[in-house]
Formats: structure tokens, sequence, C-alpha cells
């Protein structure tokens, strides 16, 4: 079984990928002090948006202002990096290498994006008085709501790695991936829901960002942490982001298997 | 152990538009231009021969070895390696070869080198025991110790490339593809390099496939030579054969003592040429008409003689000729 045989290189990758997260510790707290200033900044708008009601169509603003605080710490701290590693390493070629492993090239990325995630792990430590002083912490209302946070939450590392992954693997097609990027980073950042949470937006739009995969990044996993989960019940929720999850990884499958066959290789 | 037969690889690319817009023309026109890197290329390779792959820049040769390797897909044609397809048993085929290129490194930028080689021997399957084993026997071969907790990014070219080499025999593949492996080394360097890679084809059986512009790589190194320009198979056969059909004289070159007599040669069948410049002669000839001992015999009777060197033709003199006129003599 090549998957038994492999585990021990997934485990090697990802303790390298948790020591390279402690080399660039410095841009881990500079994402820190960004996070803090946005929710800092989201905290101030809608206080005033709320202008002075304890409540706005049934939520009140303290559950709105622990939303976004989580919300914003979780976006901090689940942001693959992974997309931009395969731009660089088709860019200069180095993806040659990665593809003459005898482990395949996608599992190698969810080994290093995990070791990523571990290796953050103790700035959050960091991050949350940060986030507790700028915003607003508050505990989930019952232990249901926090295990099911962090089920919720695992999923939605996952998903956001399969999204990171396909982005990156776009670069087998163009290189030019500045613009792509930026629109995806807006488009993918509000859509989320981390700058306005689904029940505030207006129907249309809320109806097309229900139809799109990045609500389970944020959206979903928080709303059920504050005890009003997206769909009604946390499990149902749960349920749309292994949906997501499965397509997802079933659109990785297609791309990659395309991306091998184009591959073109920078330089001599 | 290699078996390449009719592969053909073609790039894309979108056609240049040149003149006014051209830029914006180019990004809307439809028009590709094909690039065949390689057209018509078939070869075999046994276990445990060493082949130098040479040609031109540009001739094909890194593509042949991405193909080889299982990174880059062929458009037509079959490779198969120890039995299998690179690009289909991609990870299988992983664990058969070991592959250098002199322009990249496989190790991580940021981290000391022995850790890259920890990385790698785990993602080749090794244990602990196994590695520890044959990292020290690389080490003996390759001197590593000095560099082995620096960060690759901090190393030399001369060390990075035999922490590269380190990392392409550590879990001894049966085969080795090395592209440019002497490239930008200096000359105590590009020996050790030369003689680690002797040493490995005669302790451990590998199989080499080298491809190199220092040609004393392949002097040095092998026995057989595929030439390739652009794209086609020019000349597939044994060093020696190579430098006959081109090159079928050798020369003696002779150094007089000084002040000494320098008189004219007398005219002997085989003598093909003769440069003549104050204390020193060389003799082109054709040793299939004359006898080496009959031709010093005729020079040393006439001249005061100090020195004598007989000299084959260079590969290098060779391999000008054939990318130059672009075909192989028959």
């Amino acid at each position: 079984m090549s998957f038994v045989a492999n585990i021990p290189a997934w485990r090697e990758l990802i303790r390298a990928s948790i020591r390279f997260q402690f080399m660039y510790r410095f841009s881990v707290i500079m994402g820190i002090l960004l996070a803090g200033v946005t929710i800092y900044l989201l905290t101030v708008v809608w206080t005033s948006a709320y202008a002075g009601q304890d409540e706005v169509g049934g939520i009140p603003l303290k559950l709105m202002l622990v939303y976004l605080t989580i919300s914003n710490l979780q976006s901090w701290y689940l942001k693959p990096g992974i997309g931009f590693d395969i731009v660089d390493r088709v860019r200069e070629g180095q993806i040659g290498f990665d593809l003459t492993r005898p482990v395949s090239y996608p599992s190698q990325l969810i080994a290093t994006a995990a070791g990523d995630q571990l290796g953050m792990l103790p700035m959050v430590v960091v991050a949350l008085p940060v986030a507790a002083v700028l915003g607003e912490l508050a505990a989930p209302p019952s232990w249901q709501a926090g295990v099911g946070y962090l089920a919720s939450f695992i999923i939605a590392w996952f998903i956001a790695v399969e999204l990171a992954m396909i982005i990156g693997l776009v670069a087998f097609w163009t290189l030019e991936m500045t613009g792509f990027m930026m629109v995806y980073n807006l488009v993918g950042g509000f859509a989320t829901g981390a700058l306005v949470p689904l029940w505030f937006m207006p129907d249309l739009l809320r109806q097309a960002v229900q139809l799109l995969p990045f609500q389970s990044i944020v959206y979903v996993p928080v709303s059920i942490y504050i005890g009003i989960p997206a769909t009604g019940s946390m499990y149902t929720a749960m349920a749309l982001q292994v949906f997501w999850a499965v397509v997802l990884a079933g659109v990785i499958a297609i791309v990659w298997k395309r991306a091998l066959y184009r591959t073109v290789i920078q330089g001599g | 152990m290699i078996e390449v037969r009719d592969i053909a690889r073609e790039f894309r690319r979108p056609r240049q538009v040149h003149g006014p817009l051209g830029g914006l023309r180019t990004f809307f026109t439809r028009e590709v231009d094909i690039v065949h890197a390689v057209s018509n290329v078939s070869f075999s390779i046994d276990a445990g021969e060493v082949v130098g792959y040479l040609g031109a820049n540009g001739a094909g040769k890194s593509t042949t070895i991405k193909m080889l390797s299982g990174i880059l897909v062929p458009t037509s044609g079959t490779i198969t390696v120890n039995g299998l397809v690179p690009w289909e048993d991609r990870e299988a085929n992983a664990l058969n070869i070991g592959v250098v290129f002199g322009q990249r490194t496989q190790l991580w930028w940021d981290l000391p080198l022995i850790d890259s080689l920890r990385i790698i021997a785990k993602l080749y399957r090794m244990e602990t025991a196994h590695y520890e084993r044959n990292l020290a026997r690389l080490d003996e071969l390759l001197e590593l110790t000095p560099f082995l907790d620096t960060p690759v990014r901090q190393l030399s070219l001369g060390q990075r490339m035999r922490g590269d080499l380190t990392a392409a025999m550590l879990y001894e593949p049966k085969i080795l593809y090395l592209d440019e492996p002497t490239i930008g080394l200096d000359v105590v360097a590009k020996e050790r390099m030369r003689g680690f890679i002797e040493r490995v084809n005669q302790e451990s059986g590998t199989t080499i496939m080298l491809t190199t512009h220092d040609l004393a790589d392949v002097e040095r190194l092998t026995k057989r030579i595929i030439f390739i320009d652009k794209g086609l198979v020019l000349f597939d056969g044994p060093v020696a054969e190579l430098k006959h059909r081109y090159a079928p004289y050798r020369e003696l070159h002779v150094t007089l003592a000084p002040n000494g007599d320098q008189p004219e040669l007398p005219q002997m069948p085989g003598i093909i040429d003769i440069e003549e410049t104050p204390g020193r002669l060389e003799i082109r000839f054709d040793p299939a008409t004359i006898a080496v001992a009959d031709l010093i015999a005729a020079v040393v009777a006439s001249h005061p003689v100090t020195d004598l060197a007989i000299v084959e033709p260079a590969l290098e003199s060779v391999v000008r000729e054939i990318v130059q006129s672009g075909e192989v003599r028959r």
C-alpha cells in the first residue's frame, strides 16, 4: 500500500513546513496586525451602523461583533500559502522535482498546508488577546456549538486548501496570475462572509454567495460558533461543507490530470 | 533498461504579432507557433551503461530527460524505463530514478543541507538505518561534513552540486539522469564530480544518462554517445567511432632541441600535413597508411628530438563540426 508507505513522507513534510512557519514568524506577526486592524475597523463601522439599537434583524450587536471578530481571526489563520507556492515553483521550473517524487504532488501540498497551520498555532496565543482588545470575544452558547465549530473548522480548512490548490494549478496554463489573484482575493474575501455576514446581504447577492464554496470557509463555521447555524441546523451546515469538499476534490482530480499533460518546464 | 521509440514533443505558443498594436494583437491572436523540441528520437540503453547525450543548446536534450523522468508527456511515441511508462507510473518510476538538473536544485533553499536530505530520505521511503549508512558513504565520497549544517542558499555552487548529487543518489536509484552536472564548476570540483559518477557506475552498476557541454566529461566517463540536433538523433554509437569518422588521422607533436637543425622531412605516403614552427613540428598522418613507428624513426633519424607525443583529435572539434554542418558523416 503506497498510502501507508507514504505516511513518513507526509509527516516529514509537515515537520518541515512547521519549521518554515517559525522562520517566517515576522510575516505571521504582520498578518496578525492586519487582522487586528480589520477587526477594529469592522467593529467601529458595524457599531455605528447599528445606530444605537441593541438588535437589528434579530441579531444583537454583541453577537454581531463576536461574529466579525471570530470570522476575521479565522480568515487570518486559514490562508493557505500553497497557491503562491505552486505559482512560484511552476514559474521557476522547480515543479519538475515535485513531479519526480514517489509521493503525489497534491498530497505533498496538503501535507505542507497542514504543517503551515500547525506552525501558526502558537501564534494564536498572540492573536487572541489582540482580537479581544480590538473586537469582541465570547464563548459559544453551548458545548455542542463549540464542538460543532471545531469540526466545521477542520472541513473549512480542507476547503480553503482545495481552493488554494485549484487557483495555484491555473499557473500550469498561464503564469500571469497577479490580476487573477487580486480578483479572486476580492471576490473570495467578500463571499466568505468575513466582512458582511450572509444574513445582512440583499437577497440576490446572498443567493449568489450561497451557490459558491467560499461561505463554507468562514460564514458556515462561525455561524455555528455563535449558535445560529447557516442552514438552520449545524448538521446540515456541515453536510453542505462536506458536499463542497467532495466537489472540489473532484475538480482537483480533473484539473491535476490535465495540468500534468500541459506541463511546460520553464527554462532549459 | 531504457527504451525510447519514436518520441516527439512539440510546444505551442501564441504567435507574436509585430507592428502597430503588436502586443494587443498578440493577446487576441489565435494563431500558434508549434515548436518541435524533439521530432523523432529512438534509442535503448542497457543496465549499467553510461551514455553521453550531446547536442547544441536547444537540441532537445533536456526535453528528452524530462520525458524520461515523467515530468513531460511526449506528443507521440513510447518510453519504458525499467518496465514502467514514466508519466503513467510516475510515482513508481520516481523510486527508480535520480535526477540532477545542474541549473536547479531539488534541495530546500532555506533549510540546512542535512534537513533536505532527511526529507528526501523519507520521501523515498528509506529506513533510518539505511539512510544513515548511505549518507555516511556519500559523505566519504563527496566530503559533505563541512557544510551539512549550512542552509542551502549559503552553499557555493560546487557544494550545492555535491548536495544535489547526494540527494539524487541517497536512495540508490537504478538510473541516474544528469543534466549538465558540471555546469559552472571549477576544475577541481569538476574532477571530483566525474570521479564520483565513475565510482557510482562501477560500484553500484547504476545506469547513467549524462547531458553536458563539457566534452571532457564525456571523454572521461562514457563509451557511448547519442548525438541529437534539432530534435533528431544524428549519431548513436561509441565515442571512438564518431572520432574516427571525423578525424581518421593522428598528430605527432615533436619538440626539437634548441638551436638544432630543422631540415625538411622526406616525402612519405600517409603524411597529410606538416606544420612547422621554430623548435616544433606537428605532423598530421593517417595511421592506416603509415605505421607510427616508421614515422617516428624517420623523424628521429633526421631531427634532434627532445620530446615526442602522439595526439588524438579532440572530441570538441568533432562536435563543433557536427553542430555547424548539422549532419554526421557516414
